[in-house]
């Protein structure tokens, strides 16, 4: 691990510091969304204030349309874009790669069956997708972890199967099923750790991707229900008054939304580098 | 040397080729690959019989199939008395104790994801001989054995901190510490530093004198083969064209093709001029074989009858065939 | 050697920069070429007989370069040539034939028509009389010329690779640097090929540098023989020198360490340890900790390149050196 990172160092500067940019953004809204309840100075969902007030010492980003304090509404939406959308992401790449990896391993009919169903959903664009089985299922934080699960399987299925596929056919697994291995340890132990390394990259940029489906699913009122601070939903609500000039009910929840987005992205390149070095 | 252990009788392996979209729509017929195409020869227990030719020419094919990898087309294989031709991969389990392959690439047959150490104690593991502490001392053992040491230092690392021959002793680890009877050695030298050479093959034959081995050597390099075998089959285009013991086969050489190629082998000595007895240049495709015997577009002494009917293997010598209308 | 001085290298260093590591895969090398002479680079992985090949023609990997040194070419120091001027040597008096003709030959292009545009290039021809030209060079490397109209994927590796020399000669070069280039290819074709390249040094007076780790095939074919180690010639001599008495003990192991057919009696005897890492090479002489006959003198200071007999270089402390 140590020469890993140590091998890291020597790459360009620009790769790394951008990098480590990656990983300070997502921190950030880590600490943001783990310490809420200490940072936000009011309660997100009541109306504290007069509505529409502007960025002040009182209320650093301004109230919104409903007299809630902008900021603590920020800080206590990280909490749920985080457990939404690394809840969902989750889901995806465990059942993902497990049929990824059944199916590439193993072959024949279920492979195909397998094959034939993940391309169609892959097929869909990510977000109509989501909208479709959002709306069949109804808001909830549970539905909408469950929408943007569907969307991604097919995404590390396809890679899993795909790894799989070529590393099946190389020497070492022949070897070792010279040796005598049996169908599960060769899976597990000579292709399935061959094919682990780039799935935190797909992971990253899976999350940063998520992370710009669930404000979207929000946006069009088909994620989580109000009153729940929710970037997305917040940013629907901000846009309305938008024209008007008041710009801080949207602006803020919208910036942190991209600064997410970026901030995974970011890493999951960070990663690509490290990995593709190694692989 | 002992009973009989390998016998291979008929052996063919046939691979469809593919066919284009528009050979799909205007042909019916299939074409295939003869890999291995007609292949039959026994290994007696404690000898080292090597199966030598050019890319091609089948030999890796056969070695796959008695491995058990591949399943033979037609044929069959008896190992130490029992058939093996169409075992299951369960049936087949208990006999891969004693059957233990050595490949060509050392880069390639072990898991990059493994420690060496695990490697070479996981073959343990998976017959049930020992786990845990025990395996893991034994595979300490094995280490030292191979001239790894400290055993130690080696057990904990991976494949890709060491050099190409330290993997193939890897290799040879984990292959021994079942402590087989019969290991096929895929070209186990062809990917290693010349210096290096020597010192594996040494431990190769270490080896056969402590655990009584019989070896099935693959390669297309006669100089190594030479150095070690007992007795020696020659291939070309799927087909044992010579076969006997190897002070025969390489001393008195009956056939063309293996004529030529004992010539071909670079000697460590200063030569004004080389003359290959081959003629033309392609060797045929496996696919379109030619009529009568393979060797025929490229001999210097074929005649009409060679073009039109196959040479069967005849005697030439004390326990040395070949296959020849003009021996 | 027939005809005079073809390539004079003068301390040749090119060290490898890779992050902040230096690799100093070749450390000083001095030897020389003669026209319509064969000469042999030999060598293990590590040795830094491509890298010296390849900093001839300055197509060094990204990374590599050369610090110091000459490469004397009919007078003109290569090493410090610029680029531009390069261009005019290389393709054209001096060529290259590389391990893997797969990737060297444009797959969509047939044969021939690589041949005319790689004439055209550099002389002046009509279509058809490049045409000719290509097909009689074809010839010359035992190619019926009917395969002028073929794509590289019809003909075999063996084949593809004399195609490879052909279009290396058909520029008239002096010198012709072929790396490895039977290394993927079977014995008989080989054989083969290193009769070809004797039949272009005796008829064309092209001189080669055969770049190869097999050590008995460089007997067959060259005419001298450079052993290479760590990133210098440890010994530089005619074949026949190197056959009847090699002295350096590297040469000396390595001809024990390869088995010979014709030899049934011979025992191999390997070399212990392995080649040393290039960005820390050991003090002394780079072979000294696996030389059966290493001295004290030997790990402290690096042994002088001399011509212990006439023709006969030798970098060790056995055979001179104060």
């Amino acid at each position: 691990m140590l020469d890993v990172l140590r091998k890291y160092w020597r790459r360009q500067r620009l790769d790394v510091a951008l990098t480590m940019l990656g990983l300070g953004i997502v921190l950030l809204v880590v600490v943001m969304a783990v310490a809420a309840p200490l940072l936000a100075p009011y309660n997100p969902v009541v109306s504290v204030d007069d509505s529409l007030l502007p960025p002040s010492p009182k209320h650093p980003m301004g109230t919104d349309s409903l007299g809630r304090d902008v900021y603590s509404r920020v800080l206590y939406g990280a909490r749920i874009v985080l457990i939404v959308v690394l809840a969902s992401t989750s889901v995806s790449l465990l059942v993902g790669s497990t049929l990824g990896l059944i199916s590439g391993y193993f072959g024949g009919a279920v492979d195909r069956v397998l094959s034939v169903v993940m391309d169609s959903i892959y097929a869909f664009p990510g977000l109509i997708l989501a909208i479709a089985v959002a709306a069949m299922l109804g808001p909830g934080v549970l539905n909408t972890v469950i929408s943007i699960s569907v969307v991604y399987i097919p995404t590390y299925f396809r890679m899993v199967r795909g790894h799989v596929l070529s590393v099946k056919g190389r020497l070492f697994v022949e070897a070792a099923k010279a040796l005598g291995a049996s169908d599960w340890t060769v899976m597990t132990r000579y292709v399935l750790p061959n094919v682990l390394v780039t799935i935190p990259v797909v992971f990253s940029m899976n999350v940063a991707d998520a992370v710009l489906t669930e404000a979207a699913l929000s946006f069009l009122g088909l994620g989580v229900p109000a009153p729940t601070p929710d970037w997305g939903f917040d940013l629907k609500n901000g846009q309305r008054n938008l024209l008007s000039g008041y710009w801080w009910p949207a602006l803020w929840p919208g910036f942190f939304i991209t600064l997410l987005a970026l901030g995974f992205s970011l890493v999951g390149e960070g990663l690509n580098e490290l990995v593709g070095g190694e692989a | 040397m002992g009973e009989e252990i390998l016998r291979v009788e008929g052996l063919r392996k046939l691979f469809p080729l593919e066919k284009s979209f528009l050979e799909r729509i205007l042909t019916r017929e299939r074409r295939y690959v003869h890999a291995v195409d007609g292949v039959s020869f026994t290994i007696r227990r404690g000898e080292i019989f090597t199966l030598a030719g050019e890319t091609g020419c089948g030999k890796t094919t056969t070695g796959r199939m008695i491995l058990g990898l591949l399943k033979p087309t037609e044929g069959r294989i008896w190992f130490d008395g029992t058939e093996i031709t169409s075992l299951s991969e369960k049936e087949m389990r208990p006999l891969r104790r004693r059957i233990q392959p050595i490949f060509q690439d050392p880069y390639a047959s072990l898991n990059p994801r493994m420690r060496v150490g695990d490697a070479v104690k996981h073959p343990l593991e998976i017959h049930g001989i020992a786990e845990g502490e025990e395996a893991r001392d034994m595979a300490l053992e094995m280490l030292e054995r191979v001239g790894l040491t400290p055993p130690e230092r080696f057990y904990n690392m991976y494949p890709r901190d060491l050099s190409g021959g330290q993997r193939q002793r890897v290799a040879i680890a984990r292959a021994m510490i079942l402590k087989p009877e019969f290991v096929v050695a895929d070209e186990p030298v062809s990917m290693v530093d010349v210096s290096i050479k020597a010192a594996i093959l040494e431990l190769m034959m270490r080896f056969k004198e402590e655990l009584g081995l019989t070896y099935l050597l693959i390669t297309h390099d006669l100089a190594v083969a030479r150095y070690v075998t007992d007795r020696i089959a020659i291939m070309y285009l799927g087909k044992i064209v010579e076969i006997g013991p190897a002070d025969e086969v390489f001393g008195n050489p009956r056939h063309p093709y293996t004529r030529a190629l004992i010539k071909a082998i670079p000697v460590p000595k200063p030569v004004k001029e080389k003359k290959i007895p081959i003629r033309g240049d392609v060797p045929p495709s496996p696919v379109d074989v030619p009529p009568g015997c393979r060797f025929h577009t490229r001999c210097p002494l074929a005649t009409e009858e060679c073009s039109v009917r196959e040479p069967e293997l005849v005697e030439v010598g004390p326990g040395h065939y070949a296959a020849c209308h003009k021996v | 050697m027939s005809g005079g001085r073809l390539l004079g290298i003068e301390g040749l260093k090119t060290y490898y920069f890779v992050g902040d590591e230096v690799v100093r895969a070749v450390d000083g090398v001095s030897m020389d070429v003669g026209r319509g002479e064969i000469v042999a680079l030999v060598g293990e992985s590590g040795s830094g007989k491509s890298t010296l090949a390849f900093s001839i023609i300055r197509l060094l990997p990204h990374g590599g370069r050369i610090v110091d040194g000459h490469i004397y070419f009919d007078g003109v120091d290569l090493a410090s040539l610029p680029e531009k001027e390069m261009r005019r040597y290389r393709g054209r008096r001096i060529s290259a034939v590389f391990q893997d003709p797969l990737t060297s030959l444009d797959p969509l292009m047939r044969i021939g028509d690589q041949f005319v545009e790689t004439l055209q290039t550099h002389f002046p021809l009509s279509r058809e009389e490049a045409e000719a030209r290509a097909k009689k060079l074809l010839e010359m490397v035992g190619i019926h010329a009917e395969r002028f109209y073929d794509y590289p994927h019809q003909l075999s590796g063996g084949m593809r690779q004399r195609v490879m020399i052909a279009l290396a000669i058909s520029t008239e070069p002096d010198l012709v640097i072929a790396d490895e280039p039977t290394t993927a290819l079977d014995v008989v074709i080989q054989a083969q090929i290193m009769e070809i390249f004797k039949r272009l040094r005796d008829e064309l007076g092209i001189s080669f540098i055969l770049v190869t780790h097999d050590i008995a095939l460089a007997m067959e074919v060259a005419d001298r023989i450079a052993v290479m180690y760590a990133g210098k010639i440890a010994e530089y001599a005619p074949t026949e020198e190197i056959y009847a008495s090699p002295l350096h003990p590297y040469t000396q192991a390595l001809l024990r360490a390869i088995p010979d057919v014709e030899d049934t009696s011979k025992r191999l005897v390997y070399i212990p340890g392995s080649p040393p890492d290039l960005s820390r090479p050991p003090p002394g002489c780079r072979f000294h900790p696996r030389c059966g006959f290493a001295m004290e003198r030997c790990g402290g200071e690096e042994p002088p390149y001399l011509e212990a007999r006439p023709g006969h270089y030798v970098a060790c402390w056995l055979h001179g050196g104060e």
